[in-house]
């Protein structure tokens, strides 16, 4: 657990509604995940070639994440950032 | 977050002004065709889940999107240059959208028609928008140059907040929270080039 990066140029921030500590930022330093309502925070980003600039979650089912990428990809996570993969046509298997 | 990143800000209750909407806005420019699903995003987006449709739903320079296994048009007449995307959770079908140029749009039809809901805010130049966290009719803005308005009447009218917001005024984003603690209705989460700051929601 730690800081976010020097200049992280965060574009996005999110909030668990289920569990409101747990918050996302995203920015051209990757996707951070904070656990006790952002003074630290722990990478969770995917194996992205870009940066995630766009974010946001399923409030029915929070762990369930998606990410746009500044190449437009997006991508979708099922267990709160822990596991990522791309969405669209051809994009199964691709993880 | 580093620890000098926490603000905590004072507290001013508001009054609450109920005014008319606004105006229809007219189709975008550009036109966009009535269903394409090979859509690449351009530009800069905003990302919000629409649970209704079970699906995200995109706004990028050109337009505002639904992702359908690819991005297919949310309606014959999205706005453009919309950078931040909001969805009332208890009203699925009104979406709010805003941008740099854009204001504050309102659509009651799931994105089919927009209209702008801008009033009380200085200028057009709206760089972030959150939904309060259970309050549907309450939204927040970051008006670029400006600071935080508020309008607790689903965006028929703006007031400014006394909060000066964080240090770095280039917001990006806002969210907001019901962590407990706040002397009033939650926190507010703001997203910067320089890191993500916290405000106290006691305005």
């Amino acid at each position: 657990m730690g800081s976010l990066p020097i200049d992280p140029m965060v574009r996005s921030v999110i909030v668990d509604p289920v569990d409101p500590k747990r918050v996302y930022a995203a920015g051209a330093a990757g996707l951070f995940l904070s656990d006790d309502a952002g003074l630290t925070w722990r990478p969770a980003s995917g194996e992205w070639s870009s940066d995630p600039v766009g974010l946001s979650l399923d409030p029915t089912s929070p762990n369930r994440l998606f990410v746009i990428l500044s190449d437009g990809s997006l991508w979708g996570s099922e267990n709160a950032g822990s596991n990522w993969k791309p969405l669209g046509a051809g994009a199964e298997g691709n993880e | 977050m580093k620890p000098n990143k926490a603000i905590a800000l004072a507290s001013v209750i508001v009054a609450v002004l109920l005014t008319g909407c606004g105006r229809q806005i007219p189709p975008s420019a550009t036109p966009v065709p009535a269903r394409r699903v090979d859509h690449t995003p351009v530009g800069s987006f905003a990302l919000v889940y629409d649970p209704t449709r079970a699906t995200p739903l995109m706004a990028d320079d050109v337009g505002i999107w639904r992702w359908a296994g690819g991005w297919e048009p949310l309606g014959p007449s999205a706005p453009s240059g919309v950078t931040a995307l909001a969805l009332d959770p208890e009203r699925p079908e009104t979406l709010f959208a805003a941008g740099v140029g854009v204001g504050v749009l309102r659509s009651e039809d799931g994105g089919q028609t927009w209209a702008a809901s801008s009033e009380g805010l200085p200028n057009p130049s709206v760089t972030a928008l959150a939904l309060h966290s259970y309050r549907s009719k309450t939204l927040l803005a970051w008006v670029q140059g400006q600071g935080i308005y508020r309008t607790e009447n689903g965006g028929r009218r703006w007031e400014r907040m006394p909060d000066p917001g964080p240090p770095d005024k280039h917001v990006r984003g806002l969210v907001h929270s019901d962590l407990p603690g706040s002397m009033n209705t939650g926190w507010l989460y703001a997203s910067t080039p320089t890191g993500v700051y916290l405000s106290m929601d006691c305005f």
